[in-house]
């Protein structure tokens, strides 16, 4: 039991590691793809590596009506979604997951987005203000989806601990698949694009402050405050499509210590976040970003897609 | 259409202001009348409502040397036939006001407040007389346009204020944004009034890129002049310098060569397809379409090097010059613009197909940004926007110049006026440009580039109308000892500007930088 | 549904370069930098009066032209009688300093 815990920790605390060291890659993969169907040549895949590097060496300047919720919610950001980290499997199915399940993760994800929030309207600009409102809003519907999603997932495997989730389906083959399972794979990528700041909801490479949703909130932030809110943001994104690929789809995960089972589990888990990632790339290359009061409509079709995941378990 | 109805028009008016005409004359279509100034409202009413016509310029000419007045001109056209009508009147030294024109023609607020703070006119019964573009620091009482202003000598810096308009109410906040965008773009400073997300008032303040341009106007020599005005605003270059010059050149009397008159007229709408991909990419840029606003640039870029391979510049500089143009289009340059033009309008075809289609970008663009035909009318905008707003003028059509009149080519015309009107109406002005580039290059004649033009008279006025991507331009030159007296420009982005409050009430926040983009001004010729 | 892909990258594929590890030539003719031709210079100073801006100047045997008041306008080639002054198509004029813009050509002729 302890032999089991101690094992857990020390793969929890790698796979976290590792999943903070390959979150740039994954925005530089997006970044790079998008620019190819633009037609350009873009720049490197590692380019965000640089971009984190030279805001750790900028100035932090601070706003003198801001109050401690400001200083503190980059920390706040970083450190939730670490933890956060902890407790979900990446290329293996250990982590910190006995001690907190699936509503732990989502609820410390909510707590970054409750202090961005509170950090955009601490500096007194109107954009921060603004760009709190809007994400309130799409949050107010995108986290119950997200909940009743990854809800289907723990009803078809009996357990709310993310991990148990991943090895339970992993190990079952296909005999546990069932049509709940795509509705709710469905519900819960819509709910990625739309926690993660991607279009149709928010462009996250735009300049004009009137329109965005996320990055208002951050735009007060300089220097090495800015540097560890988009380290957070970023690992969130990694964060976002490593649950997608383990608990949606876990098939390929190392579920013992085997060296080929590890090698297995980090191909698997590569292969899944690259393919999320190029459909990323496609939806932001292919659509517009839509008007903001629109956003609902498309949030209530996720929640729905959700809802029938969940009755569809029972009825079908 | 010409002599007659413009010399009735004279007979035809009321006997109240008859009676205050000092003098008029006809001359071609341009007819100028001298009024008293206790009448310069009524008659400028009296055009407006019984002519029905459209309203160009007003602005002063400080001419105290000469006879102790300042003079203000308000410059007519005609809504058919090319006719231009002036009407000056003469105001005292003594006693610098006059009664303002804007309760009558809304158009005329921000032209009063330029001269207010140019030349210390004083519009009685102005609404709004804040300081347009020196509301900074300047002192009060010392006008730059006057002739006795000396630019050599710093101007003492006095802490001002500026008062904008309030909305109170509950739940009501401002949002200020600029003149420090969050992009390398122009500054001005826009002033919103918000209730959550829906804008309830607008106001715009330019004026943070003057640069004095008609004061540094008056004191250079007339070639000089035209390096002056392609630098504007950089992006319409050469059609403001066309403007220029064909100024000086009806002053002078210059017969511009026919084969100038068909390269000036090529130039032009090449300047006018660059800019228009621009805007259409700028829409899909700002509706976050990344591909088909990377298209849109290409599309542009492959613009700019054809510019710069028949002129050696990308923006069309040092081409116009006082008699014709400077650079020719040979054989080979034909051909290259050929070629390039029949590959920009496939893929072109492309593009537009591709966001006429897309339905995302389709909701953004349709119904937002209205602006009625009736506010359009009122406020006497010109260009793209006027015509996606039903009003159908267009300066190459109305008062054809350069080479116009002998080409055929449509004017779009759109009536909803909201952002996917105007970009559609940029859209199909892109395909009339590439037919009416393909026309110019077919039948122009062989002939000489530039007429040789050293005389030009002091005393005598010039106008001249351009048709610029975005709309009407206007050069105004009174010529002095070999420099202008006064040279009074008036960039179509100068009267659109007010638009823009007006067709952003009751959207969203989001949705503005869609609609500015729509609108597409230049800050920088509408600061001068 | 593929559109943006098949008339986009799919048709044209990538058009960007590597600047500035590809060298990029403007087209001839292209308003880059004024130039001297030391050798058919003869210092009659026409383009230094025909220049807007006052960018050009003359000392002793060498012509100073000085980038950060050039407009690129064309008027001292223009005004250039021996073809001494021309307008190359040099475009990359940043330097690190003031001083570094003002560049001297030495004249022989």
């Amino acid at each position: 039991m302890v032999h089991d815990m101690i094992i857990s920790s020390v793969f929890a605390v790698v796979q976290a590691l590792a999943m903070l060291a390959l979150s740039p890659l994954m925005i530089g993969v997006i970044r790079k793809i998008k620019a190819w169907f633009q037609g350009r040549k873009g720049a490197s895949i590692v380019q965000p590596y640089y971009d984190m590097a030279k805001l750790f060496r900028k100035e932090t300047v601070v706003s003198d009506q801001a109050s401690w919720v400001f200083r503190v919610t980059p920390y706040v950001a970083i450190a939730s979604v670490m933890v956060a980290a902890l407790l979900v499997p990446f290329f293996t199915i250990y982590s910190l997951g006995f001690v907190g399940d699936l509503i732990v993760v989502i609820y410390l994800m909510t707590m970054f987005k409750f202090f961005m929030v509170l950090a955009g309207l601490d500096t007194g600009s109107a954009f921060g203000g603004m760009g709190s409102s809007r994400e309130l809003m799409v949050s107010s519907i995108v986290e119950p989806t997200m909940l009743l999603a990854i809800f289907t997932m723990a009803l078809i495997t009996g357990t709310t601990n993310l991990s148990s989730i991943s090895e339970t389906l992993a190990i079952s083959g296909i005999d546990l698949v069932r049509p709940a399972l795509f509705l709710a794979t469905a519900a819960f990528f819509i709910s990625l694009l739309a926690e993660n700041a991607r279009v149709p909801f928010d462009n996250p490479s735009t300049h004009l402050e009137l329109t965005m949703i996320h990055e208002a909130m951050v735009l007060e932030y300089s220097g090495r405050n800015l540097a560890l809110m988009e380290a957070a943001s970023w690992m969130k994104l990694m964060l976002y499509s490593v649950i997608l690929s383990n608990v949606f789809f876990p098939w390929g995960i190392a579920t013992d210590l085997t060296v080929l089972g590890m090698i297995g589990g980090i191909a698997a888990i590569l292969v899944k976040v690259l393919f999320v990632a190029i459909a990323i790339a496609i939806i932001e290359s292919g659509m517009a970003k839509m008007r903001l009061f629109r956003l609902p409509n498309l949030l209530t079709l996720s929640f729905t897609l959700a809802l029938l995941a969940v009755t569809s378990y029972y009825i079908l | 259409m010409m002599p007659g109805p413009m010399n009735e028009l004279v007979e035809d008016l009321p006997s109240i202001l008859a009676s205050s005409v000092v003098s008029s004359s006809l001359e071609a279509n341009h007819l100028q009348i001298e009024v008293r100034k206790d009448a310069l409202a009524g008659m400028a009413a009296h055009m407006i409502g019984h002519c029905h016509a459209w309203l160009i310029s007003e602005h002063a000419a400080d001419l105290r040397e000469r006879d102790g007045t300042f003079h203000i001109y308000v410059i007519f056209a005609l809504p058919k036939g090319d006719g231009i009508i002036t009407v000056m009147s003469k105001v005292d030294g003594s006693d610098p006001s006059y009664r303002s024109l804007t309760p009558d023609i809304y158009a005329a607020n921000w032209f009063e407040r330029e001269m207010m703070e140019g030349f210390g006119l004083l519009p009685s019964g102005h609404p709004d007389l804040r300081p347009l573009r020196l509301y900074d620091s300047w002192p009060s009482g010392v006008y730059p346009m006057r002739k006795d202003f000396d630019p050599s000598v710093p101007v003492p810096r006095v802490p001002t204020g500026y008062e904008f308009r309030h909305v109170e109410g509950e739940g009501i906040f401002e949002i200020p944004v600029g003149p420090v965008h969050a992009g390398v773009i122009e500054p001005g400073h826009f002033r919103f009034s918000v209730a959550g997300e829906p804008v309830i008032n607008l106001e715009v303040r330019m004026g943070y890129v003057h640069k004095g341009i008609e004061k540094l106007s008056e004191s250079l020599p007339y070639p000089r002049g035209v390096m002056l005005s392609e630098r504007i605003s950089g992006d319409n270059g050469f059609t403001h310098s066309l403007a220029y010059c064909q100024a000086i050149e009806s002053i002078a009397g210059a017969d511009v060569p026919e084969r100038a008159r068909y390269l000036r007229t090529a130039f032009s709408e090449m300047e006018r397809i660059y800019n228009h991909m621009g805007d259409i990419g700028g829409i899909a840029l700002d509706t976050a379409f990344g591909v088909g606003a990377q298209m849109a640039y290409v599309l542009r870029e492959r613009m700019l090097s054809l510019n710069e391979r028949i002129t050696g510049s990308r923006f069309l500089r040092s081409v116009n010059c006082i008699g014709g143009v400077r650079k020719d289009i040979d054989m080979s340059g034909k051909r290259s613009i050929s070629t390039e033009l029949i590959g920009l309008k496939l893929d072109f075809d492309d593009l537009v197909g591709m966001m006429t289609e897309m339905p995302s970008l389709l909701d953004r663009v349709e119904t937002t940004g209205m602006l009625s035909d009736d506010a359009a009318k009122n406020l006497n905008v010109v260009g793209p926007i006027a015509r996606a707003s039903g009003i159908d003028r267009d300066t190459r059509r109305d008062h054809p110049y350069a080479a116009y009149k002998d080409l055929s080519f449509s004017v779009p015309l759109y009536r909803e006026g909201d952002v996917y009107a105007r970009m559609m109406v940029k859209i199909e002005e892109v395909l009339e440009s590439i037919s009416l580039i393909e026309q110019a290059m077919d039948r122009m004649p062989e002939g000489q580039l530039c007429a040789k033009v050293v005389d030009v008279q002091a005393g005598r006025i010039g106008m001249s109308l351009t048709e610029t991507h975005r709309g009407e331009a206007m050069h105004w030159v009174m010529s002095g000892e070999g420099r202008p007296w006064r040279h009074k420009v008036r960039d179509p982005s100068f009267l659109n500007w007010p638009a823009i409050e007006v067709a952003v009430m009751g959207n969203i926040v989001p949705d503005f930088p869609v609609i500015n983009k729509s609108f597409n001004l230049s800050y920088s010729g509408n600061d001068l | 549904m593929f559109k943006f892909f098949d008339l986009g990258v799919r048709k044209h594929g990538v058009v960007t370069t590597r600047y500035p590890s590809e060298a990029f030539v403007p087209p001839e003719g292209s308003l880059g930098m004024p130039d001297v031709d030391g050798e058919r210079c003869n210092m009659c100073g026409r383009c230094s009066d025909a220049c807007p801006t006052g960018a050009i100047s003359l000392a002793g045997r060498k012509v100073t032209v000085d980038l950060g008041l050039c407009i690129f306008c064309g008027e001292c080639a223009r005004s250039c009688a021996d073809g001494g002054m021309f307008m190359s198509r040099e475009f990359e004029l940043a330097t690190r300093s003031r001083g570094e813009l003002e560049v001297e050509h030495d004249v022989k002729g």
